[in-house]
């Protein structure tokens, strides 16, 4: 059961407030709203993490922070066992994709490193042995790549990894043998979704061995059940938590989490490889870039139909999205990133001039099951985060 | 393989229903197949005229057989596992089910030899080969879609990894 630890001191304890990297407006920013790179990696002479023993996990663990000590890295970010954090703590670090959301589920043997502005780190012990991610705003597919290559290079300086001439790195999924590369971009395509133009884009990416996956939140492995006596809806007319499916969104490197486009929350969609064998890194990121693009443009496009054909229909949306954010007492997560897409779209659009794309960003972060219970400082059930999050939500759009 | 229901997972089965007297084969993954066959046994989808539907037998499931080794002698992983799951257990396990591993990565990825990065990074002058390879056939995709300035970039590059290399430069088209 959930562990209520929210003691933080400022040397230890995971920062909740959004990352560094957010702070910065990437190329792109309009339509692109992250990109993350994520290599995947084993030790030679151990099983994988699935199979392994504990003690095997242990011994792993101990020669990947020698491999950070000797490579001078714990100067520029830290290491987390995860049995010595909060559960909240945790998912903090799995909302800002910096743990896969295998090690949220099981972290007994498992650990992260990660830098100071939190945009780049090693997850130990999850699916494989080792999963490096690096992060950065908007579109910078190559800046992500060249941070996390070089990081690679260090650390295959000091481990020896499960390579194999023929097969390349080997890892536990067979979709990320290879080069064990997965890089994404994370799309806001709110304008395609309103003309109907997802469906070309999927079969397109198909074609390239590429996927589209929708964002789709879950419950977080540690949501505390309702409060005895109280209920979700208790003293409104409605339920006002009635389209929650979840409180988080989660990385996921399998794809399993994601869902269907048509079930995108927030307009949110992955486009990412699926090949991993066959292609090397730099024709992946290629390809990667070019359908990022190609994307964007048609993003881009739809957004300047819809406002000289459609305004009102642009305008109501928008505004009927502020007047909830500047209301709401609860709300759920589902709901509050449908808002957070109008929202985003007002800005992208010019209709909300007084906001920025980073706020609102910041914001998509920070409503989140983890921020938000690290936030409040107490362990929330369902009902209570929503009406944190309404709280957050009317803090950051109060009407003038 | 990715199934061939939800497009999505890693298809682990080859399913075939006979319907009129004829044998369709599709590959689905484990959640979709219990699904088709939940819908097969109620009836509710009837994909051919109702007494044939009536006369087909129950759908048949043809997993190919393990062949030996079943289970790998390094981390004990069972065949199965691998193939229902698209996880396998060690290193050692690519190698073990090599046989029944391999149709599946040429399935996911369209290849089974690998390209790109080494695990040795002392080997510059292969990383560089590979990397002049790469570049090569990227600049032929650049140029096959007009894009002339990530071609030139890439005409660069390619012209400075020959330098380094001490290649002959061969004239580009």
């Amino acid at each position: 059961m959930f562990e209520t630890r929210f003691d933080q001191s400022p040397s230890w304890g995971v920062p909740w407030e959004p990352p560094h990297w957010m702070a910065e407006e990437g190329p792109e920013a309009s339509v692109a709203v992250w990109c993350q790179c994520s290599l995947v990696r084993n030790l030679a002479d151990f099983a994988f993490p699935e199979t392994c023993s504990g003690e095997d996990k242990t011994s792993v663990e101990q020669r990947v922070l020698s491999a950070l000590r000797e490579l001078n890295l714990c100067e520029e970010g830290r290491y987390y066992p995860l049995s010595d954090l909060s559960r909240a703590e945790v998912l903090c670090l799995a909302e800002c994709r910096l743990i896969p959301y295998e090690l949220t589920l099981n972290g007994s043997h498992g650990g992260v490193y990660v830098t100071e502005d939190r945009s780049t780190s090693i997850a130990v012990n999850g699916a494989d042995h080792l999963c490096i991610t690096a992060l950065a705003s908007g579109c910078q597919v190559q800046e992500v790549w060249s941070r996390l290559t070089v990081l690679d290079d260090r650390l295959a300086g000091k481990l020896d990894y499960a390579f194999d001439k023929r097969l390349g790195f080997l890892t536990t999924s067979l979709g990320h043998a290879g080069t064990g590369l997965k890089e994404s971009v994370v799309l806001h395509l709110p304008a395609l979704v309103m003309l109907n133009g997802m469906a070309n884009l999927v079969q397109a990416a198909r074609q390239r061995r590429q996927a589209i996956h929708g964002f789709k939140s879950v419950v977080s492995p540690v949501a505390a059940p309702l409060a005895p006596g109280t209920s979700p809806g208790e003293g409104s007319g409605e339920n006002a938590l009635a389209s929650n499916t979840g409180d988080g969104f989660y990385m996921d490197l399998t794809g399993a989490l994601y869902g269907d486009v048509a079930e995108a929350e927030g307009d949110l969609f992955m486009l990412t490889n699926l090949a991993t064998l066959g292609v090397s890194e730099e024709e992946i990121l290629f390809h990667l870039r070019h359908a990022a693009s190609d994307i964007i443009a048609q993003e881009r496009a739809a957004r300047e139909s819809l406002l000289m054909r459609e305004s009102k229909r642009l305008e109501d949306r928008v505004w009927r999205a502020v007047g909830i954010a500047q209301n709401a007492r609860v709300i759920g997560f589902t709901e509050s990133v449908g808002l957070w897409s109008s929202l985003r779209l007002g800005i992208e659009t010019g209709l909300l001039s007084e906001h920025s794309l980073r706020e609102l960003d910041e914001l998509l972060f920070a409503s989140q099951g983890g921020h938000t219970r690290m936030r409040s400082g107490r362990d929330c059930d369902e009902w209570m985060l929503g009406i944190e999050r309404a709280d957050l939500l009317r803090a950051r759009f109060r009407a003038a | 393989m990715l199934c061939q229901k939800c497009h999505k997972n890693l298809a682990t089965v080859r399913y075939a229903e006979v319907v009129d007297g004829k044998v369709t084969d599709i590959h689905l993954c484990p959640d979709c197949l219990s699904r088709q066959q939940d819908r097969s046994a109620s009836g509710f989808e009837l994909s051919g005229s109702i007494p044939a539907a009536k006369s087909s037998p129950r759908p048949q499931l043809l997993r190919p057989r393990p062949r030996a080794p079943r289970t790998c002698k390094s981390c004990r992983t069972k065949l199965l596992t691998v193939l229902d799951s698209g996880k396998v257990g060690c290193a050692h396990c690519y190698a073990h089910f090599s046989v029944d591993i391999e149709p599946m990565l040429v399935a996911l990825h369209g290849s089974t030899q690998h390209k790109g990065k080494t695990s040795r990074v002392g080997d510059v002058r292969a990383r560089l080969r590979s990397d002049l390879q790469t570049k090569r056939s990227l600049l032929r995709s650049a140029l096959e879609t007009e894009n002339y300035e990530e071609a030139a970039s890439l005409r660069d590059n390619i012209r400075q990894l020959e330098t380094v290399l001490g290649a002959s430069l061969p004239p580009e088209g």
